[in-house]
């Protein structure tokens, strides 16, 4: 309701700006200003304390649909827009996404980014934001506290939604309405810092401090600028209520921020994944540059990724795992993990590669796709407040999810290796070949065993967490519902194979088609069903991405089957594994 | 008949024969999720969940599982595991049939100062009532495809009967001219506010044939319908400093508005409707300018000097919520033998709606279609509910309940502050006479103070469940690790 309000106000004085349809070039970052101390500006925005650094990207990723812009700091970009709001609104800046949004606003359709003036001057859109104000949220309130309404929406409309937001923050952040610069006078780390527009009305120490900072960042003045952006730093913090508890906390986000540990660590995960298929079999006792190179490699994005891990949790105060970036990370991670464990026993090289492959793509994913998988830190919706069980609980499911992805990239190869047998001439390569099939079930097996056993757990244990804080063990919700048919699927394989029915080919087959089952539980639940108790966990978007990975995997099954029917006739490998 | 049973038992402990259930149950779960997220949550139940085919599915699963442990008798040390695991699952299974078939889970609303002990449980009941004779029967919900083919039911014990079922509607309200007792019309009008301070330019009916319907409050002002010869309402007492703009219609059927400031200031004035009547935007309706000292002007849209009230629950999408919490599952009853058409031989009630009709015998019965109660042995009080905010935001952080338990006339309202008070919030529960409370949800200022929705739960099958989980658990893991040990020669290196 208060945005809402707050976008009217604005909206109302857009119309008066005086300005041209034209686009500018965005004005120049200031040569000399470190913005070393702004980042660290502590501010309150989405529920919690954040340094500004984060503030600025997740504007950012508000505006354009991407963490950061062009060679500007981002915190030096959101000074720039305060002190230069006329030039920024001719600037390129705002995204609208959806070419049928485009199409309704009656703009470019090739082009994705606008500025702001010329979407405030939109008469279509002006309407569209006149309407999707006060009421459109509805008043349902869940057991999570949240609005499920917004489940099921148009994309058109939702990215009408989006635009009208962004223009919103952009307007509120040039007005000075979004960025609260005054903490509380009482002290209650409760109460609502003031934005810096209010200094206008009631001039305080800090928001004196942030104008005198805009102002020489206008005037050029770059050591004055510094200066002052030091001394607002320090008067923000001592104004911070309960600041001791946060510092570190910031300066572990504004660092988690700049070492991006996540986009770092997928790069040399997947070069590591493609130098281990090359690196000479272990037998070899001579030192190969190779294995070294892919052995330090791995070593180094495990130990990213561990950290960017850790100081995701040290920030959030909880294990990451509420939503879709979040169980990425982990389950990539686990993908890691699992394969040095089964790596311990067997020493099979191509479950590292497998493995490093499936984590680096799997990060890649997550961060390609910013505005689909939100990688901002969010408090929590009252539903999940209770640690222990969440913790517990989502971390075996999402545990069970990177054992079937492991076994779904391991049982790919398998299959690429009956390919290769299908086509082999020579009896003998072809025996070779069913050696490393057998083997390679031996590890899909493992994989399947941990993954069941898992998802077995983190079922169950959710039942106990649902009746613990709902008061039911099992309610058919979709989200339950799913990991049981993951479950089941996966025991169907494997009594199947205890039963002589899925064999060594099969097997492999099966596997890979199952996963379909964990993308159903663990994406198509929350994006394609949008159903169910689950529901802040809700989001949209990626379908026809899923839908093509899904699609993919049968048309490589099928193409495989069909190859290696071929085959049948000839000598089958022993099927003892 | 002996290797017929034979030949059953043979099917029942075949590993092929679990692996095709175990399929069967799997894809019919799968195309439960995409009903429920087609239709809804009731439509997935009904067509999979409750129904008895899965039932059937479930319970050949559990018989399955039993058989296969006990065809493995004489059980040995090497069994254990897989007796764990197996056994695990059967006992979830009877848990969670106990759960089914004897558990209760319902919801319990109680208003922030008030006291509450009746449940409302899933299902839906008519409740009849016939001088003091009270029965009430179970009335189950089905979907918008089985609703198509509802056989009307007969009640003839009450002389009523259902003659159509619709699963999800919404209150229409309509008013048409009518010829009924003509001596006491009932005048109707339908009003738009243009200029509210809240936005938007709101509808509303007013419709002197009822005392819920001939006066309305927004805000400030109070709109109020009325004929001449209605002086009760003339009189009407104020709450507090209202505006007033009363509707009066004279006995030759003329309108006039009689309007009141807060400051008691009055106007009034004539209302000529123009012949033919304005149908379509406020542009052809005739304006009211009460003189409020707010810029409020009120447009007649319709005049009707004697006016029924059709109500009629029309069917909507099953997804669609409104803002007065979604759609409704509705009857319509008939009075049996009663085929006039008027409006008091059918009738539509929508879930909570009660009716008093006069039976073709000419007895009066009153019907109320129900969500099912369950009463407890004692009552909740709601002392206080509590909403804490991410700082900074309008996002709650957490709600809690503050309840004390009040045993059912026992207790005067002074008693009532000094009992107990025991805290409900998300996570955490309280625990009294069996039943369980969760804080499920709230309702904001819903109709007066803010109301809790507590789960109230009671589960005979828990104790099972938990035993079963925990042995399934443990036993899978032991599976795991034995296998782990049988296949470690077997691998061989690529």
């Amino acid at each position: 309701m208060k945005s809402s309000k707050l976008m009217f106000a604005v909206l109302a004085t857009l119309i008066q700006i005086p300005s041209l349809a034209y686009a500018d070039d965005p004005p120049a970052p200031l040569k000399g200003v470190s913005m070393r101390d702004v980042r660290m500006i502590p501010v309150q925005s989405g529920g919690r304390i954040k340094p500004f650094d984060e503030f600025a990207r997740e504007l950012i990723l508000t505006f354009t649909g991407n963490r950061s812009y062009g060679n500007y700091d981002p915190s030096e970009l959101m000074i720039s827009m305060m002190v230069k709001p006329q030039d920024w609104s001719n600037v390129e800046l705002i995204r609208v996404g959806n070419e049928d949004t485009r199409r309704q606003l009656l703009l470019d359709p090739n082009r994705k980014f606008f500025t702001p003036n010329e979407l405030s001057k939109n008469h279509a859109f002006l309407q569209y934001a006149d309407t999707m104000g006060p009421g459109s949220e509805g008043n349902q309130v869940t057991a999570g506290g949240v609005s499920a309404v917004t489940a099921a929406m148009d994309p058109r409309a939702e990215e009408m939604k989006r635009v009208v937001d962004r223009m919103t923050r952009f307007q509120a952040l040039i007005g000075g309405q979004l960025w609260m610069t005054t903490p509380p006078k009482d002290g209650n780390p409760e109460s609502p810092w003031a934005p810096l527009a209010r200094g206008m009305e009631e001039p305080s120490q800090t928001s004196n401090a942030v104008y005198s900072m805009l102002k020489n960042y206008l005037d050029k003045d770059a050591d004055a600028f510094n200066k002052s952006a030091a001394q607002t730093r320090a008067l923000i913090e001592g104004a911070t209520p309960q600041f001791d508890q946060h510092k570190s906390e910031l300066v572990a986000e504004a660092y988690y921020n700049r070492l991006r540990p996540f986009f770092q660590a997928l790069w040399f995960y997947l070069i590591a994944g493609i130098l281990w298929m090359f690196a000479a079999p272990p037998e070899q006792k001579k030192v190969s540059f190779v294995r070294l190179m892919a052995k330090s490699l791995t070593f180094v994005a495990l130990a990213l990724h561990i950290v960017g891990f850790s100081l995701r949790c040290y920030v959030a105060g909880r294990p990451p795992v509420t939503n879709m970036y979040e169980s990425i990370i982990w389950v990539s991670l686990g993908v890691m993990v699992f394969a040095l464990i089964i790596y311990m026993r067997t020493h099979q090289r191509i479950l590292i590669s497998t493995a490093a492959l499936l984590s680096g793509l799997a990060l890649f994913a997550a961060d390609s796709a910013p505005l689909l998988m939100d990688p901002t830190i969010r408090p929590l919706v009252p539903v999940l407040r209770s640690n222990y069980w969440l913790t517990i609980h989502v971390l075996t499911i999402t545990a069970s999810y990177a054992a079937f992805m492991l076994a779904m990239g391991i049982s790919n190869i398998t299959l690429f290796q009956f390919l290769k047998q299908a086509r082999a001439s020579a009896g003998e390569a072809r025996t070779a070949i069913s050696q490393k099939i057998a083997t390679l079930n031996q590890l899909n097996y493992r994989a399947i065993m941990f993954g069941t056993v898992l998802i077995a757990a983190g079922t169950i244990l959710g039942g106990i967490w649902a009746d613990y804080s709902w008061g039911r063990f099992w309610g058919w919700d979709p989200k339950e519902v799913w990991a049981l048919i993951t479950l089941l699927v996966y025991i169907a394989i494997l009594h199947g194979r205890y039963a002589g029915w899925v064999g060594t080919f099969a097997f492999p087959l099966w596997t890979v088609i199952c996963f379909s089952s964990v993308i159903m539980a663990w994406y198509g639940v929350n994006f394609v069903l949008g159903v169910g108790l689950h529901s802040y966990g809700f989001s949209s978007g990626g379908q026809s991405t899923m839908t093509a990975f899904v699609v993919l995997q049968l048309i490589y099954c099928l193409y495989v089957a069909y190859q290696v029917k071929g085959l049948k006739g000839k000598p089958q490998p022993p099927a003892t594994v | 008949m002996i290797s017929f049973l034979e030949k059953v038992w043979k099917t029942l402990i075949s590993v092929k024969f679990a692996v095709v259930v175990i399929v069967c149950l799997a894809i019919s779960l799968a195309v439960a999720t995409v009903l429920e997220s087609k239709y809804d949550t009731k439509t997935a139940q009904f067509v999979v969940y409750r129904s008895w085919w899965f039932y059937a599915l479930l319970s050949s699963f559990g018989l399955l599982i039993l058989a296969v442990a006990i065809s493995r008798i004489p059980w040995k040390k090497k069994h254990i595991p897989f007796l764990m695991a197996h056994f695990g699952i059967l006992m979830i299974l009877i848990g969670s049939a106990i759960t089914a078939f004897k558990g209760v889970d319902g919801n319990l609303r109680i208003a922030e100062g008030e006291v509450n002990s009746s449940v409302e449980l899933d299902d839906h009941v008519l409740v009849f009532k016939r001088g003091d004779n009270v029965t009430s029967t179970e009335f189950p919900w089905m979907p918008a495809f089985e609703a198509e083919k509802f056989k009307t039911r007969q009640y003839p014990e009450f002389g009523v009967e259902v003659t159509k079922f619709v699963p999800d509607s919404e209150l229409k309200i309509d008013f048409r001219p009518t010829s009924d007792s003509a001596d006491k019309p009932t005048p109707a009008i339908q009003l738009r506010i243009m200029g509210a301070p809240m936005g938007g330019s709101p509808e509303l009916w007013l419709w002197a044939g009822d005392a819920s319907w001939s006066t309305q409050k927004m805000g400030p002002a109070r709109f109020l319908i009325r004929r001449e010869d209605q002086k009760d309402l003339a009189a009407l007492p104020s709450e507090g400093p209202e505006a007033r703009l009363d509707f009066i219609v004279g006995k030759k059927g003329d309108l006039r508005f009689e309007a009141t400031s807060v400051r008691g200031e009055k106007r009034t004035g004539k209302i000529v409707m123009p012949t033919p009547p304005p149908t379509g935007g406020p542009a052809e309706a005739v304006l009211v300018d009460p003189e409020w000292r707010m810029p409020i002007k009120i447009a007649v849209r319709k005049f009707i000097p004697n006016a029924s009230n059709n109500m009629a629950y029309v069917p909507v999408k099953a997804a669609a919520k409104g803002m007065n919490g979604g759609p409704v599952p509705a009857i319509q009853l008939h009075v049996m033998g009663d085929n006039s058409g008027s409006a008091h031989s059918s009738m539509w009630l929508g879930l909570g709606d009660r009716a008093d009709l006069t039976t073709a015998t000419g007895e009066n019965v009153s019907v109320g279609y129900f969500p099912r109660r369950l009463v407890l042995p004692y009552a909740l009080r709601l002392k206080k509910f509590e909403m804490k905010h991410n700082p900074g935001t309008m996002d709650p952080s957490a709600y809690s309940s503050h309840v004390q338990v009040v045993d059912q006339f026992q207790k005067t309202a002074q008693d009532l502050d000094t009992l107990p008070e025991h805290e409900i919030s998300m996570n955490e529960p309280l625990k009294h006479g069996g039943y369980t409370f969760y804080q499920a949800s709230y309702i904001p200022d819903f109709p007066r103070a803010v109301t809790t929705v507590l789960s109230v739960n009671y589960d005979p099958g828990r104790a099972l469940k938990y035993l079963g989980s925990l042995l399934l658990v443990l036993g899978s893991i032991l599976l795991y690790l034995s296998k782990l040990s049988q296949s470690k020669k077997k691998v061989a290196t690529v």
